[in-house]
């Protein structure tokens, strides 16, 4: 069956599911008293969640993606060992690579291409000489059934209705070969490592900004009205607020049964995210 | 690289690369990749882009032909578009590659301008099919 044709069919069953979505996640607390959460106003149509996402991660990102890339330095075994398995001369995607940790992975022997749709993180890449540019998840710009393998990193936690995760996951398996596999993770709503709770599963979790990591082009941010200035022993901060929806168990189950072309590999829990292999058929 | 215009998936590849300003990277060469690579590759496509960055390439190749596995590997490794565009040769959009790195992001306008051409289609369609049926798959088809 052709893309359009599922994806109208999606259409279709959307305005049900947006009615029944927003009955079960709308327990969306106000007042935190750990200043964990803010409230949102819930997405009632998919150009509201575009305009959610772009808000509260799109820009959040393009304006942390320095101070984030001086934190995320290690890569996750996971996903690393994932990587490394893949045969050499294999082509993949890195969907959402923020700052690039992943495209080095068995460098030389594969070959990762990195996007993301914050031009800071494909900016940053490219600095360090990683193969990235600037797209869309729902919009990847390559041909259907093209490559060896993908990756998605802690992104697919960022699109805040059930329908965009699920077109965010279909996209990347149109991209992929029959035969290729894709690891997918999501932050998990249980955080016992970390030694988190949230009750929640659509959260507003905060980044505490270094003023530091500020460049000219950044003050001249619009989204004012979203930040808040915190001193914490000696520093100042700016508080951000990122959008998440976190996973429960079962719940990659449930989005891929949507798509119908793939196999779940493994699926399971490894430091409080959710993680997902499936192979195209 | 294909458009990321849903109208122009199966349709939009390959996009027509300029460019303007390249670089010469320096990856070290890796014999076992380009074998492995090869038969995988878009012949079609690759003759294209080696024809805008001026790399001359054979009519058909071989992976036991050393001076030909090496010029593959620079052209896929080690070449580097700077500044330049890629233009969809379906729908004609332009999408820029300015300090290396291609902007193929698509304006909210764009995409939800896209969302609902689509729908009134499906709609133009489902309207056909209880005319006559089995006659709307053109549109449809990739």
């Amino acid at each position: 069956m052709s893309n359009n044709n599922n994806r109208n069919k999606e259409k279709k069953e959307k305005k049900e599911k947006d009615i029944s979505s927003t009955s079960t996640s709308t327990t969306t607390s106000k007042n935190d008293p750990n200043g964990e959460r803010l409230g949102f106003d819930e997405p009632k149509s998919d150009l509201d969640a575009y305009r959610l996402e772009n808000k509260h991660v799109h820009n959040v990102y393009n304006v942390i993606s320095s101070h984030f890339d001086s934190t995320r330095y290690k890569a996750w075994p996971l996903v690393e060992n994932y990587l490394n398995s893949i045969t050499c001369g294999s082509i993949g995607v890195d969907v959402g690579c923020g700052n690039g940790k992943y495209l080095n992975v068995n460098k030389g022997n594969i070959y990762t291409i990195g996007s993301d749709i914050c031009q800071s993180f494909s900016t940053i890449c490219n600095e360090k000489g990683l193969e990235a540019l600037s797209a869309d998840g729902l919009y990847l710009p390559y041909q259907t059934d093209t490559f060896d393998y993908a990756i998605s990193i802690a992104v697919i936690h960022h699109f805040s209705t059930f329908e965009r995760r699920v077109e965010a996951l279909k996209e990347i398996v149109r991209v992929l070969k029959p035969g290729g596999t894709f690891l997918v993770t999501a932050w998990a709503m249980s955080q016992k490592w970390k030694g988190k709770n949230y009750d929640s599963s659509d959260v507003m979790v905060p980044w505490l900004f270094q003023s530091k990591f500020k460049v000219e082009e950044e003050k001249k941010l619009k989204e004012k009205e979203e930040e808040e200035e915190i001193s914490k022993s000696g520093t100042t901060y700016q508080q951000f607020h990122r959008y998440y929806h976190l996973f429960c168990d079962g719940e990659f189950e449930s989005l891929f049964e949507k798509i119908q072309n793939v196999d779940i590999l493994s699926n399971n829990l490894d430091h409080d995210n959710y993680y997902c292999i499936i192979k195209k058929k | 690289m294909a458009c990321t215009k849903k109208q122009c998936v199966g349709r939009g590849f390959p996009l027509k690369l300029e460019a303007n300003e390249i670089a010469q990277l320096s990856q070290p060469f890796n014999y076992e990749f380009v074998k492995n690579i090869f038969p995988k590759l878009d012949w079609n496509g690759i003759q294209l882009v080696a024809k805008q960055l001026n790399v001359v390439l054979p009519e058909q190749g071989s992976v036991e032909d050393e001076e030909f596995v090496k010029t593959l590997f620079n052209l896929l490794c080690n070449l580097k578009v700077i500044n330049g565009s890629l233009t969809c040769p379906s729908c004609n959009r332009v999408y820029p590659i300015e300090v290396g790195i291609p902007n193929m992001l698509l304006k909210e306008e764009e995409i939800y301008q896209d969302i609902q051409r689509m729908a009134d289609k499906e709609k133009e369609a489902q309207e056909e099919e209880s005319d006559e049926e089995e006659d709307s798959d053109e549109e449809m088809e990739e």
